[in-house]
């Protein structure tokens, strides 16, 4: 299999975090390393991502530096060898008074992924992760379009500039943009529903973005690119049934949500449901009385979903447009946030 | 080996390696409602956020996954079984039913007949959803007609969970009986306010024109007579109208015909009752502050009569569990029927009627 590079968010998408609240964010904090709950099926689809030897797993969360320790613990854990694991500098930022930087994303991701790519000077190809509870989906489209050279430089540092980014960042974040190869690398970017925002407010991305609500959704979306084994996506789908207790329904219910959004098609539905069918057959590892016959009824039932809705072609996207909304969004859960934590 | 624990109201799967649960399935009829599928759907995307109920949403699967798209909702707990034919709210029901042999209520109760669902909900035409039940689902041996029961908001309270509804069937399913049928109905509204009011020993009533034991019709005074006999079932007789709005009874037995008329008219009640208050806010000053300084014990009896949380009509007399949402339903009304279906499964109800039924003898 090709080499491919997963970025990965870590709060909300990986990790189970909830810092709506000031009891969450100080649990989020103060909790070790064992006691930190991933996102069911998330570790085991990255310990079937990182067996291809070649394929490099990156981290870059808005958690402080000083959680660098307790979260690479965490993630040995949970078996997860990663390349690199970016941290926010928020001390740093708050020492500095740089208080908008602190709840800032956007320009804290966009500058550090392109800067990435840079280095690494290679085409491979990237799939990403974030969820829905902050920008990723903007942060993602915008370096994935930066990357096939879909945006001007001037927008980007139009956006930079909303972002109240330091003057000597937008140097750097220039001088990296003169230097980027343009390369259609970034195939996917996986937006984990937390919050299950309604998936409309995505389709503006283009089909390249895809709102999922669990990881079986991720996996059965690689499995169709071919990106992972129809024997990992059943070693996932396994997990979800033995860690998550996951249920026939649950996965039957999962895989129509993604044909009737038509992301899987139905072509590759019957071949992933062909592959589930035969690696489970073989009963390596004993399941519950009936569990099999009811999942094998409700996968069977997903190619009678015939009325496959595509995804409208992609559209260009008005970054700039957008950011003033995505930064309108912010601000407001981030008032939210604040009123709950007050009330 | 395979041990099943009962956990809550969701049951688990154990063996020494695996857990997981087995949902109640609810199909849902998506087409049919004044307003379907749009907030019709929405009630199921609710109940699929906060719930463990699966919902098989039965219609136009573009339309459905369209609406799906812009609500907050959780497809694990949602399906969607495709049909792009329905029965509409103003067409008659059997030769709608003739000329679509896969409208989304036919096709939903075959579900349930089937066994792929436990229990069919639907908002749409009534007269076509008690035609498909009968046509698809098979009754329960011992009763020969079905009924429909509605629950009314009344002054007395009962049952462990103080509920303030009482229990009035049939409201329209059978329009002439027999003293048989009305005696199956007290005991199917019995077990439904048993199994659903958590009402141990509801109270059962006869309405009648006359509390004596002599009024009624024949067939009433025959079915005075049966149910005096039968112990199991906490009879009360005769009632009056005044006494469903007082709640002496739990459980008001009638006939389909009369039961619909009496259906409307406290609903027509309840309407004139908000209307006149309307009216008085309006008219003089004097009044509208009297209201606003009533407008606490306003919204609490708004809030007791109010139909959307009353959850629908169970269609009792089948073996497979049928819920009637009303016409006007939204997404409150619609979730709040999702979810009176979901516990009548989980509570037995239908093998309560059952076991009660085979317990009477009509001889």
């Amino acid at each position: 299999m090709k080499q491919v590079i997963y970025r990965w968010d870590l709060d909300k998408t990986y990790l189970k975090t909830e810092f709506e609240t000031l009891k969450g964010l100080w649990r989020a904090f103060l909790e070790k390393a064992e006691e930190k709950k991933s996102v069911p099926g998330a570790p085991a689809l990255l310990k079937e991502l990182q067996k291809n030897e070649d394929n490099e797993i990156y981290f870059i969360s808005g958690s402080p530096l000083q959680m660098r320790k307790v979260l690479e613990k965490k993630l040995i854990i949970d078996g997860i060898r990663w390349k690199e694991l970016t941290l926010k500098p928020n001390l740093q930022n708050l020492l500095l008074g740089r208080f908008h930087a602190l709840r800032e994303q956007i320009g804290y991701k966009l500058p550090i992924l392109l800067e990435d790519n840079l280095k690494r000077g290679q085409g491979s190809e990237e799939v990403l992760f974030g969820d829905d509870a902050e920008s990723d989906a903007y942060v993602y489209s915008l370096y994935a379009d930066i990357l096939a050279g879909m945006v001007k430089k001037e927008t980007v540092l139009k956006i930079i500039e909303f972002c109240h980014v330091p003057s000597s960042h937008k140097k750097k974040i220039s001088s990296i943009l003169d230097r980027l190869k343009h390369n259609d690398v970034v195939s996917k970017i996986f937006i984990y529903l937390d919050k299950k925002t309604p998936t409309r407010r995505f389709e503006l991305y283009g089909s390249r973005l895809v709102p999922i609500y669990n990881y079986f959704q991720a996996a059965l979306v690689l499995s169709a690119e071919n990106l992972i084994t129809l024997t990992s996506l059943t070693r996932i789908i396994l997990d979800l049934v033995f860690e998550a207790h996951y249920s026939p329904v649950v996965l039957g219910n999962s895989f129509q949500d993604l044909v009737r959004r038509g992301v899987v098609h139905n072509s590759q539905s019957i071949r992933i449901v062909e592959g589930i069918k035969q690696n489970l057959n073989e009963k390596i590892i004993p399941l519950p009385e009936g569990f099999y016959e009811k999942l094998m009824t409700h996968l069977d039932g997903i190619k009678d979903i015939k009325k496959t809705i595509a995804i409208d072609s992609l559209k260009p996207v008005d970054y700039v447009k957008l950011y003033s909304e995505e930064h309108r969004k912010e601000t407001k859960q981030k008032k939210s946030m604040i009123d709950r934590i007050l009330q | 080996m395979v041990n099943r624990i009962a956990i809550g109201e969701c049951c688990l799967f154990k063996t020494n390696i695996v857990i997981y649960k087995i949902m109640t399935t609810i199909a849902f009829d998506a087409m049919g409602g004044d307003f379907a599928p749009g907030d019709v759907v929405r009630g199921a995307a609710w109940i699929s956020l906060d719930t463990d109920i699966n919902v098989i949403l039965v219609g136009d699967e573009k339309k459905i996954t369209d609406t799906l798209k812009e609500l907050k909702h959780n497809p694990e707990n949602l399906s969607v079984y495709h049909t792009n034919q329905f029965v509409g709210m103003d067409e008659h029901p059997k030769e709608a039913l003739e000329k679509k042999p896969k409208a989304s209520i036919l096709v939903a109760a075959q579900l349930v007949r089937d066994g792929k669902a436990d229990a069919l909900v639907s908002a749409g035409n009534t007269g076509a959803c008690i035609l498909t039940c009968a046509r698809t689902f098979t009754k329960i041996p011992g009763i020969q007609k079905a009924a429909l029961a509605s629950v009314y908001p009344t002054e007395i309270r009962r049952g462990e969970k103080n509920d303030p509804f009482s229990l009035i069937l049939d409201v329209g399913a059978t329009v002439n009986v027999t003293a048989k049928d009305l005696v199956s109905f007290a005991i199917m509204g019995s077990s439904y306010a048993s199994r659903i009011s958590k009402n141990s020993k509801p109270r059962v009533a006869i309405l009648s024109n006359g509390t004596e034991e002599i009024k009624g019709s024949a067939e009433m005074l025959e079915a005075y007579k049966l149910l005096k006999q039968y112990s199991k079932i906490n009879f009360i007789g005769n009632i009056e109208g005044i006494d469903i709005p007082k709640g002496t009874a739990d459980v008001v037995v009638c006939s389909g015909f009369t039961g619909n008329i009496v259906l409307k008219m406290l609903e027509g009640v309840s309407e004139t009752v908000m209307g006149l208050a309307r009216y008085a806010y309006k008219k003089k000053f004097a009044w509208k502050i009297g209201l606003f300084m009533l407008k606490g014990a306003i919204y609490q009896l708004k809030g007791i009569t109010d139909w959307e949380q009353y959850g629908g009509a169970p269609l009792l007399g089948f073996e497979n569990l049928f819920i009637k949402a009303h016409g006007r339903s939204k997404a409150k009304a619609t979730s709040n029927a999702i979810k009176v279906a979901a516990k009548a499964v989980r509570g037995g109800l239908i093998q309560e009627i059952s076991s009660s039924i085979k317990d009477f003898s009509f001889d």
